[in-house]
């Protein structure tokens, strides 16, 4: 579902990415894990077509955001958690008006937001203009907003950066239903027991590099660390002591 | 739906939701454009009509008693004073009137009393060519001459301007610049909320990532704040139409009723095509500008200085209007252009080289301008800086 390989970004001077290569594959939940400043955001946007980028490969959902980004951005559902939304739309309006760059009217998208209100909880945020909802409402429109048009592969960067905790916990059931339905999810976060509940596989980002893929187990071997948060620290020092 | 459609309703739902926006931008320029073009002149009008009525004091010394019956017929109430020069500044007269044998001298506070103190000169000088006229007669009668000698001929003023022409006021020049202004002000909270808003609230990257290319998003977005730009000049326009009518059905007297403005179907037409055409290059410069604004207060900021950019144009206009006599490429400089062709039109004097100079080029700069929009929108380090 997705596949990088040599992905590099420089933003004028300033290298970050330098070359990164990780699959994801159906039915799986990457967790790209990494501080603030790795890469998290750009690699997320380089998938998307937001950016420009150089790779020797790049695939999503079957196509190359490079070529053809309209393609990928018909098949994923893209969420960051520092986004908002329009103060006088309701939530039903932010989900029509999204729906409609994917197609989606009428009865089918009715049917649609029913479906997302019952996974979501989104109740009076639907009805209601987004400056008068609660900072929760809000949480909920935005996240039930990236699985609006059953995206075949979830890009979510951060995604549960402003959640309060039942947004939070219905966000990641959401994502894990997402993962038994067959969907690829690149979830990227700093927040490492997130990742340690809901992660097949995980790749720690520093500093524009991949240093380790693998699954959990895997990482924590690897660094011999008793948590997923050990095994990044010590990657992370590796790393430091290497250069 | 279009994509840029989708765009374009949501943009204009959110207009028309913000009350505030939608008071300041629509409804009050149909309130105010009457009172702040009409007000004025009513109001000058009406005080000047008080100010003659009433009954002033005027200090006199010397001057004959023809004159001063005169100037008691005219309304004013005379009164002897050995020094009317310090009766006036005392306050204890309105004018002071001195003859010495030769000459009067008139004595007021122009200064202080500004048009109040105008009208009373007009008052007392209209009666002393009153009396140099009787006192010339006298001395012609007693010659043996008929008075008519000093007057061999008399002079009449018509004004031939075709009909539409004189439609128009005596600010006439001003209304132009009036007009692009509603259009800069209508499109401005729009284009701010619709790019450096969007960033600042972090919706133009989810925007960006939806199946739509930046074009179609930008498309949307002019669209829209056209409509609101075009809105908030018909409001305009619909106040200065009507405050104009109001003006002209109730006008006491030919000066009130120069402030009267009327525009017919042609100039209505004219100014439409013009306005569409301005508000489209007003429009994409603006969002050039609120893309490059990391935040809504930069972008408000940077679109301050278009208002500034409308002064020269408008003092350009103004001595287009009475001293400068236009040729084709003075239509061809960007928001002057327009203005200009807008003045020709409201004083009926716009040819067709002028619509086409004016139009052609305001449609090039348009596009010239919703260019750089499109290339500001398509730019990653614009989009993403923040």
């Amino acid at each position: 579902m997705i596949r990088v390989r040599g992905l590099r970004k420089h933003y004028r001077r300033t290298p970050a990415l330098l070359g990164i290569d990780f699959e994801v594959r159906e039915g799986e939940v990457f967790a790209l894990l990494g501080p603030n400043g790795a890469g998290k955001t750009t690699t997320l946007r380089a998938l998307v077509g937001l950016i420009r980028s150089q790779a020797e490969e790049l695939y999503v959902a079957g196509a190359d955001p490079r070529k053809d980004p309209l393609m990928v951005r018909r098949r994923v559902g893209y969420a960051t958690g520092g986004m908002g939304l329009y103060e006088r739309l309701t939530g039903r309006e932010h989900l029509v008006f999204f729906g409609r760059f994917y197609g989606l009217t009428g009865p089918e998208l009715a049917e649609r937001i029913a479906e997302l209100d019952r996974a979501f909880g989104l109740g009076e945020a639907l009805d209601r203009q987004v400056q008068a909802m609660s900072s929760g409402m809000r949480q909920k429109i935005l996240v039930a907003r990236a699985f609006l048009h059953r995206p075949q592969v979830l890009l979510l960067d951060e995604p549960t950066a402003a959640l309060d905790v039942f947004a939070r916990r219905a966000l990641l059931d959401r994502v894990l239903e997402e993962k038994r339905e067959g969907k690829a999810v690149l979830y990227s976060t700093h927040v490492l027991p997130e990742a340690e509940e809901i992660a097949d596989r995980v790749g720690f980002l520093y500093r524009g590099r991949l240093v380790f893929t693998g699954s959990i187990p895997e990482a924590k071997a690897r660094y011999r660390a008793p948590t997923l948060e050990h095994a990044f620290i010590q990657a992370v020092r590796e790393v430091e002591d290497a250069a | 739906m279009p994509p840029s459609r989708n765009v374009f309703w949501k943009e204009l739902l959110s207009f028309l939701r913000d009350r505030r926006t939608l008071f300041s931008q629509v409804l009050l320029p149909f309130f105010l454009m009457p009172f702040f073009m009409f007000a004025p002149g009513y109001l000058v009008e009406r005080l000047s009509q008080q100010t003659a009525a009433e009954v002033q004091k005027v200090a006199v010394k010397g001057i004959p008693a023809e004159l001063e019956e005169a100037l008691s017929k005219a309304g004013l109430s005379v009164f002897p004073d050995p020094d009317p020069a310090r009766a006036v500044r005392e306050g204890r007269a309105d004018a002071g009137l001195v003859y010495d044998g030769r000459r009067f001298v008139l004595y007021l506070k122009l200064a202080q009393e500004g048009m109040r103190a105008e009208v009373l000169r007009g008052r007392i000088r209209a009666v002393l060519e009153d009396y140099k006229t009787r006192l010339v007669e006298r001395r012609l009668a007693q010659a043996g001459l008929d008075p008519k000698v000093l007057e061999p001929f008399s002079v009449e003023v018509a004004d031939v301007s075709p009909p539409k022409a004189q439609g128009t006021s005596v600010f006439a020049y001003l209304v132009p610049m009036m007009l692009l202004m509603f259009i800069l002000s209508g499109a401005m909270p729009v284009v701010t909320d619709a790019t450096a808003g969007e960033k600042e609230r972090g919706t133009l990257e989810v925007l960006l990532a939806t199946p739509t290319t930046p074009r179609e998003i930008l498309l949307g977005k002019a669209a829209a704040a056209m409509v609101a730009a075009l809105l908030s000049t018909a409001s305009g326009i619909g106040g200065l139409l009507l405050g104009g009518a109001v003006a002209a059905r109730y006008a006491e007297s030919p000066e009130l009723e120069a402030f009267s403005f009327r525009l017919g179907a042609e100039a209505l037409w004219a100014t439409f095509v013009t306005g569409v055409l301005f508000a489209a290059f007003a429009v994409g410069v603006m969002i050039f500008l609120g893309m490059l604004a990391r935040s809504y207060r930069e972008a408000q900021t940077y679109m301050g200085f278009l208002y500034m950019a409308l002064v020269l144009p408008a003092v350009l206009v103004g001595m287009a209007s009475s001293f400068l006599e236009p040729t084709p490429a003075y239509y061809l400089i960007p928001v002057a252009g327009p203005m200009m062709l807008l003045d020709a039109v409201f004083r009926a004097k716009a040819d067709l080289l002028a619509y086409l100079f004016a139009w052609g080029s305001t449609l090039l700069y348009a596009a010239l301008a919703l260019g750089l929009a499109a290339w500001a929108f398509s730019r990653e380090e614009i989009v993403f800086k923040n």
